[in-house]
């Protein structure tokens, strides 16, 4: 094969040897668990008054702990234990939204390295 | 692992398909068996020309209203090929060419290929290195970029370029019917959109990133090429393109216009990185050669940079018409150079390539820069600080010291030697010269652009100066009298030196510049925050997102995929500042309980806001008509409940 050819292939591997390697590392780097450390809390329906919640685990932990407030005052608790990759919906009975009209119902969940996030609806 | 294989092989001849393949296919319809060309020229060549038959292609089936399918684009790619093919063994037949032996052009001893190679791995090194951990879809350009691809994938046609905005009507605030985006150019996205259609790859995913780290190597070569072309009657031409590549390759690999450009996803700079040189490499050789195909090639690639990016379009404008003016600072050779001008411009495939650009451009699609006068924005008094040029400092930061310094070495000697070196001269002096004047002094020059987008072009063409001047210096050096010995350890000491400088100062910035902290981290968590709305909201909604205090939030849109400005956002506080611009976005994140606050969240609808908690939460927490929905630590979403 002439010269010129030969270095034109050896460019053309060593830049799909590159690509390949980023592209690979690329999508490690996408996967929300791979090397991360991170969970959400979200309610399920965030335009009603529906209390149900999602914690969702990207975390190297795997429990938590969740608590309902109205107002200050603790209504409901639990533990939700949690592979990463995966999440769950906390299901809360609509009663609880329908006795505590005109209060902030706020969720509040704590992981193993007391890390808290909190989410609330002001219940008209 | 599978998967991740056959997908990546499919990607690969993907870019075979539609990035080298239509390129090389004309280039042997057009000169058969034989062709002036060394297979390295062809390589790049067949890119370049490759990037805009793709646009003409799905431009030609856009407008005649073709759906842009896998099938469509395959179909006509494989058509063209067949033609291309047609033509080249109708070509064979008729004149029963003997195989040529490979040209003599770029024809390298094996030290100086052993050179080449080394030189192309540590460019590819370098630039994995940085890559690595910005490889992933991260950047805003890019986001704002992949919007238009993934509309292009969704609406199977070409995109019109056009976005929603807060307007101000009679006092009340509202959003606005869909108003032209200037800055957006046809030929940034058709072949990104080629690629992703037929691979059916994400769009948010690596793979752009990929396609512009291609191109980045494909502007070395570019420049690789030129150089040589530039220098090809003199001795000194193997070395002075080796230079080249040493000194745009290896060193300052990070910098604006290479890598960082790749990763922060600019994608027209890119194109126009390979484009111009490309340009000025066939117009140079058709001036030097006589050969009307060379013309042809350069009309053609010429055509495709005013698709593909307007500033690198405007930039080599202005480079050729000083190239033009300098040639005449050698009166004589100047006229017989244009005699020669004239005579190709008026030969049949010249004028065919011409017509058929004319047509194209008036009757087929015109650039929307054009169409939208935005050409007329850009030239005039510089509108603000930005634009009334940079100092010698920065430019010299912005360039690299060393290779600024090789430069002006460079065209000294180019200027010294003129007679010897007329059309280079003209050419570097010209581009380098218009360059620099245009981000030095935009005034004189009567144009109202960013300085700092200007300065970057500055890169290639000194490169080639200062390249030249590293070639013929060395070429003195090998050629200098042995009896005046003094003089020669001089005159080597002085060029390690330089080359002691150029690494030094090279691998500094290269160093500097690395990114330390993976991209992807934060990218996965605002794109979290989209996702979780996505299926949760519906038409009436409205979001407004923070861009000074969430990373990567351009790309949210592209999991909305409702307008190119939906969600709103609250853009750079700077942006704000004495401009006409509507204060919506801004006072319904920093001030949601002002009177003009909760004016703006009544009368534009918006009733979702994405922020950072720990700078902007405090505001929102404060007024019970917001519920905190959602909460990864670093992003919280807001809800206002009517």
């Amino acid at each position: 094969m002439e010269k010129s050819k030969k270095v034109i292939l050896l460019i053309v591997a060593m830049f799909l040897l590159s690509s390949l390697w980023l592209s690979y590392i690329s999508q490690k780097q996408m996967n929300p668990d791979y090397q991360k450390d991170w969970w959400t809390l979200s309610f399920n329906s965030p335009k009603s008054s529906s209390l149900d919640f999602v914690i969702t685990n990207h975390s190297k932990g795997s429990n938590f702990h969740w608590q309902l407030l109205a107002g200050t005052t603790s209504l409901k608790e639990g533990d939700v234990s949690l592979q990463p990759g995966q999440n769950k919906t906390v299901s809360i009975s609509p009663e609880v939204a329908a006795s505590n009209s005109d209060k902030k119902i706020t969720i509040i969940v704590t992981d193993a390295k007391k890390s808290v996030k909190e989410i609330y609806k002001n219940l008209p | 692992m599978f998967p991740f294989i056959s997908s990546q092989f499919i990607f690969f001849l993907t870019i075979g398909l539609v990035l080298f393949l239509p390129g090389y296919a004309i280039i042997k319809a057009i000169y058969g068996k034989k062709t002036p060309y060394n297979p390295l020229e062809i390589f790049l060549i067949s890119f370049g020309v490759s990037l805009v038959t793709i646009d003409v292609i799905l431009i030609l089936l856009g407008k005649a209203d073709v759906p842009l399918t896998r099938t469509s684009i395959l179909t006509s790619l494989f058509t063209f090929l067949a033609i291309c093919l047609g033509i080249f063994w109708f070509q064979k037949t008729k004149t029963n060419q003997a195989v040529p032996k490979e040209p003599t052009r770029l024809s390298f001893s094996k030290k100086e290929t052993a050179l080449f190679v080394l030189l192309m791995f540590l460019s590819i090194f370098f630039r994995t290195a940085y890559l690595k951990n910005t490889i992933s879809p991260t950047a805003t350009d890019l986001g704002h970029h992949m919007y238009w691809i993934k509309v292009i994938s969704q609406t199977q046609a070409l995109p019109e370029y056009t976005k929603t905005d807060i307007v101000k009507e009679n006092e009340v605030y509202k959003i606005g019917t869909p108003q032209k985006i200037e800055d957006f150019i046809i030929g940034e996205h058709l072949f990104l959109a080629a690629i992703q259609i037929i691979t059916g790859f994400k769009v948010v995913s690596s793979f752009p990133v990929i396609l512009l780290y291609l191109t980045d190597l494909m502007g070395l070569l570019a420049i690789f090429v030129l150089t040589y072309a530039l220098f090809s009657r003199f001795a000194f031409a193997n070395l002075a393109a080796l230079f080249s590549l040493f000194l745009l390759g290896p060193l300052f690999a990070f910098s604006s216009s290479q890598a960082n450009f790749v990763s922060g996803g600019v994608v027209g700079n890119l194109l126009g990185n390979v484009l111009i040189p490309l340009a000025l490499y066939f117009f140079y050789r058709a001036l030097e050669e006589k050969q009307v195909s060379f013309l042809v090639f350069g009309i053609f690639i010429t055509f495709g940079l005013f698709y593909t990016h307007h500033l690198s379009a405007f930039v080599f404008i202005f480079a050729l018409l000083a190239t033009f003016g300098l040639l005449f600072f050698s009166p004589e050779k100047a006229l017989a150079d244009l005699q020669e001008i004239f005579r190709l411009l008026l030969s049949p495939a010249v004028l065919l390539i011409v017509f058929s650009t004319i047509v194209f451009f008036f009757f087929v699609l015109m650039p929307s820069y054009i169409q939208n006068n935005a050409v007329q924005t850009v030239l005039g008094a510089p509108s603000r600080s930005t634009k009334e040029g940079l100092s010698i400092t920065q430019l010299s930061f912005l360039t690299g010291e060393v290779r600024m310094i090789l430069a002006i070495l460079g065209l000294g000697v180019l200027l010294f030697f003129k007679n010897k070196f007329h059309r280079q001269f003209a050419l570097l002096a010209g581009w380098t010269g218009m360059t620099f004047l245009m981000s030095w002094k935009p005034t004189l020059v009567n144009i109202n652009i960013p300085s700092s987008r200007i300065a970057n072009y500055l890169v290639f063409p000194a490169v080639i100066a200062g390249a030249f001047f590293l070639a013929w210096f060395f070429q003195i050096l090998k050629t200098s009298d042995k009896k005046l010995f003094l003089k020669e350890y001089w005159l080597v000491a002085s060029f390690l030196i330089i080359l002691l400088f150029g690494f030094t100062g090279g691998y500094y910035d290269n160093t500097k510049s690395l990114k330390e902290n993976v991209s992807a981290n934060s990218a996965v968590i605002t794109y979290d925050s989209a996702k979780y709305l996505t299926t949760r909201i519906d038409k009436t909604d409205l979001i407004l997102k923070d861009h000074n205090y969430i990373s990567n939030d351009s790309w949210m849109k592209i999991f909305f995929m409702r307008d190119y400005n939906f969600p709103l956002t609250r853009s750079f506080f700077f942006r704000y500042e004495g401009t006409n611009r509507e204060q919506c976005t801004f006072s319904m994140i920093s001030d949601p309980n002002s009177t003009f606050g909760k004016k703006c969240f009544q009368e534009t609808g918006t009733n979702f806001v994405i922020l950072n908690p720990t700078v902007d939460g405090g505001q929102f927490e404060k007024n019970k008509a917001f519920w905190k929905i959602y909460d990864s630590g670093s992003i919280s979403t807001f809800y206002l409940k009517q």
